[in-house]
């Protein structure tokens, strides 16, 4: 089986996908799906389910890389 | 154990349960592992055609998982059964949501539900389609 990977990067660019496609941002999309209300219109039970999942680990992905960048930053000389 | 390995039962696993994975384009895989997490954390994401199944029926998969030892966790799932192009069944883990795991029904109304495995998701898939064929309702 060949190999793929993703990252932050990669995950950045679905989330502009489903954004584009149902003309809401990712943090509007997202508050509605934790309300429960107010989501976009025509979007399915499985596009919300990976909508939701993506955005919660791109946001993980950020952090990490922000840790990353900070622990080198900070290391000692 | 790595995601690899999981990959690599699961893409058995689909063939065995007559699932076929809608073909992606050329340089698309529909198994992809978390950059850097060294075979440790991964995704999966698919539509399956039911193959031989007398309606147009698929099942949409996205897993998100992580090896723990030598065990793969399903952190979040979502099996939804698609049958022309109506979501008809769906079961998730969704750590958003309280209780994570449930099931939807059509309209996408939540119900509780226990942890599915995807072979059982699968079989009700099956058993919905074959009373569904072309001459019945």
């Amino acid at each position: 089986m060949e190999k793929s990977f993703y990252d932050a990067d990669s995950l950045a660019t679905i989330l502009r996908l489903l954004e584009d496609r149902y003309g809401v941002s990712s943090e509007d999309f997202y508050a509605a799906h934790l309300a429960d209300e107010g989501l976009p219109v025509g979007l399915t039970g499985f596009n919300r389910h990976a909508w939701a999942s993506f955005y919660r680990e791109a946001q993980e992905l950020h952090g990490r890389s922000f840790s990353a960048h900070a622990e080198r930053v900070l290391a000692p000389a | 154990m790595d995601v690899w390995t999981y990959f690599e039962q699961k893409e058995k696993e689909f063939a065995s349960l007559s699932l076929e994975p809608e073909e992606p384009p050329p340089g698309q895989r529909i198994f992809a592992e978390a950059d850097g997490s060294d075979g440790k954390r991964g995704r999966i994401l698919a539509n399956l055609i039911l193959a031989g199944s007398p309606v147009d029926a698929d099942i949409a998969i996205s897993e998100k998982i992580v090896v723990r030892g030598q065990r793969i966790h399903r952190e979040e799932y979502a099996y939804f059964l698609v049958i022309d192009g109506e979501e008809v069944m769906g079961y998730e883990r969704d750590l958003s949501h309280s209780p994570p795991v449930h099931a939807h029904t059509t309209e996408h109304v939540r119900t509780p539900a226990g942890r599915i495995a995807f072979k059982r998701f699968a079989a009700l898939a099956w058993e919905e389609v074959s009373g569904r064929g072309p001459d019945q309702d």
